[in-house]
């Protein structure tokens, strides 16, 4: 029974990674290279986006809108030299 | 009153608390002295341990900085101000259909956050009366784990999708504890609580306040007023209609629809210390819906033909995930994802004020019998989850340097850019693989149970999404009208 018991976890853990290796090694990068998903990731990577950035700080556009609200705040207040 | 048996630390989440235990106080009969707490205790080393790593971060930053940094800024020409220890601090990267390409120029640096975390961790084991080395032999698998759910979260279409890397740190503790079954040995490091408070001590140093009024009153408008209207009014609607059970996973699920998805769900729970099983549906939830919204949103904005500026706020504070915001901002064109994107970032460094609002309303409401009397101040400080401190304490200090040194900016963003931000987010992935390893899929299927949580996520955005509208309307095209330009 302990045996049985061994194997069948053995095989599901298997049976989850081969399904996991079938989706990310197969499945994903074949949508990726799709004309269409393609464009859409050409497209989020020139405009610097990272549609899974958790916190703002993750995402590199916020660092150019940033820099924007930077550059206005230091030409509305000049630095005394 | 009620007496019950406290805890050895108050402030430790205890996985296996019910609700009958979370209503009722307890008077301990001997406390532990504050040095005692502050030399073992959880909370004070999350601190201790966040405080060492950005003092470090900082002070490679500020030695390292260019020599003529103020002169730069006074001329107003462009000055790069990188952190030495970049290199040394990664994660897995992006990849399109070759998982190598993710760790192939990160490896240094992920080796270098190994080894800071792991080091870290076994000598704050160490003198906290754990051990160490027992921690030490689970860890490198629990960190391999972690390294596996960013590749999982790199691949380009999971990160288009915004599918965050707390779902697959999740998944992949969830696959092992859930077929092979969780090795004992790796308990020892499947830290969980000490991930998550470390990585918010961390967070706290992005907690910039000077950020807020980033948008002027319209921005301060949208984010502060909607924000917490939101919060209450669904915690209360959860509370009094749907007679949600468990008033941690409603103040999650409330939390992380209104302020801004994982990061504020990860922040809320430790703050009212709910269980593992909330955190990861509440995310789930979260995450679900954001995806969707992700992608209708923008269509209906550009349906009504809503313009871009209104649109983005609409956008920034309605989606739960800062990433989706931008993404759905920019599909409606600069103007509305600059509004969008800041709109968000507001309300990202609302998490602050929120997590310290619920640990206090938690602390002395909620734990506390409702019969019973008013508890004091020392009650209060007794039971407060001490992290949080640490948390608005950084946010603070690192908002006095932003704001007062010259070249704040600068250095504080080389510093989290370069540094603490990736050990942020390494503890918030060990934090959910750790999750994972302690789950069975059987403990999450009862938070479900009448689709309350799905209910009260419905409601709550729904309430979000019109008040929204209506508050972002008066504020950029009615009273602010002519002075909003992005």
């Amino acid at each position: 029974m302990r045996w049985r018991a061994r194997f069948l976890r053995a095989a599901s853990f298997s049976l989850v990674i081969a399904v996991l290796s079938i989706v990310w090694l197969v499945l994903l990068p074949a949508y990726a290279r799709q004309p269409k998903m393609r464009q859409h990731l050409q497209w989020l990577d020139e405009k610097g986006i990272d549609p899974s950035a958790m916190y703002y700080t993750e995402l590199e556009i916020m660092d150019e809108i940033l820099a924007k609200q930077r550059r206005a705040e230091l030409r509305l207040v000049p630095h005394e030299s | 009153m009620t007496k019950t048996n406290h805890p050895a630390d108050p402030n430790q989440l205890d996985p296996e608390k019910d609700e009958e235990n979370a209503a009722t106080v307890s008077l301990p009969t001997e406390r532990p002295s504050l040095w005692r707490d502050m030399t073992t205790s959880e909370d004070w080393w999350a601190i201790w341990c966040a405080g060492i790593l950005l003092a470090l971060a900082f002070a490679a930053v500020w030695f390292g900085q260019p020599e003529n940094l103020s002169e730069s800024i006074a001329a107003q020409s462009p000055v790069e101000v990188v952190s030495p220890l970049k290199e040394w601090i990664a994660k897995p990267g992006k990849w399109d259909s070759n998982p190598v390409d993710s760790i192939a120029s990160k490896w240094q640096g992920i080796v270098g956050s190994f080894v800071i975390i792991g080091l870290l961790f076994t000598v704050a084991n160490q003198f906290r009366g754990k051990s160490g080395i027992a921690f030490l032999a689970g860890f490198p698998i629990v960190f391999a784990l972690a390294t596996l759910a960013y590749i999982l979260a790199g691949q380009s279409v999971v990160k288009a999708y915004n599918l965050e890397y707390a779902l697959w740190a999740l998944l992949v503790g969830l696959i092992i504890s859930n077929t092979v079954g969780t090795p004992s040995f790796l308990r020892s490091a499947a830290l969980t609580e000490f991930f998550i408070k470390t990585g918010l001590v961390l967070l706290g140093a992005e907690v910039l306040m000077s950020r807020l009024l980033a948008l002027g009153l319209p921005g301060v408008f949208v984010a502060w007023l909607v924000t917490p209207v939101v919060l209450i009014t669904t915690y209360i609607f959860g509370q009094k209609v749907l007679k949600i059970q468990s008033k941690s996973l409603n103040m999650v699920i409330s939390a992380d629809m209104s302020v801004c998805g994982v990061s504020a769900a990860i922040a809320t729970a430790a703050a009212c210390k709910a269980k593992k099983e909330e955190l990861s549906l509440s995310i789930g939830l979260s995450l679900g819906f954001t995806v969707i919204m992700m992608a209708v949103m923008p269509m209906v904005i550009t349906a009504l033909g809503i313009d871009p500026i209104l649109g983005g706020a609409w956008l920034g504070g309605t989606i739960d995930s800062t990433g989706a915001v931008a993404a759905a901002g920019a599909v409606l064109g600069d103007e509305a994802l600059e509004v969008a994107a800041t709109v968000k970032m507001i309300q990202n460094i609302l998490i602050g004020v929120t997590a310290f609002c619920v640990a206090i309303y938690w602390v002395t409401f909620v734990e506390r019998d409702s019969s019973g009397p008013k508890i004091g101040l020392s009650e209060i400080w007794y039971r407060f989850p001490k992290f949080v401190l640490g948390f608005v304490s950084m946010s603070i200090l690192f908002s006095i340097l932003y704001s007062t040194l010259v070249g704040g900016p600068e250095l504080v963003g080389a510093m989290i850019g370069g540094s603490t931000k990736t050990l942020r987010g390494w503890f918030f992935c060990l934090a959910f693989v750790s999750i994972g390893l302690e789950t069975n899929f059987r403990e999450l299927l009862p938070q479900l149970k009448g689709g309350k949580p799905l209910v009260l996520y419905v409601c709550g955005q729904s309430l979000n999404i019109c008040l929204t509208l209506v508050v972002a309307y008066l504020m950029f095209k009615v009273v602010f009208a002519d002075v909003v330009t992005p």
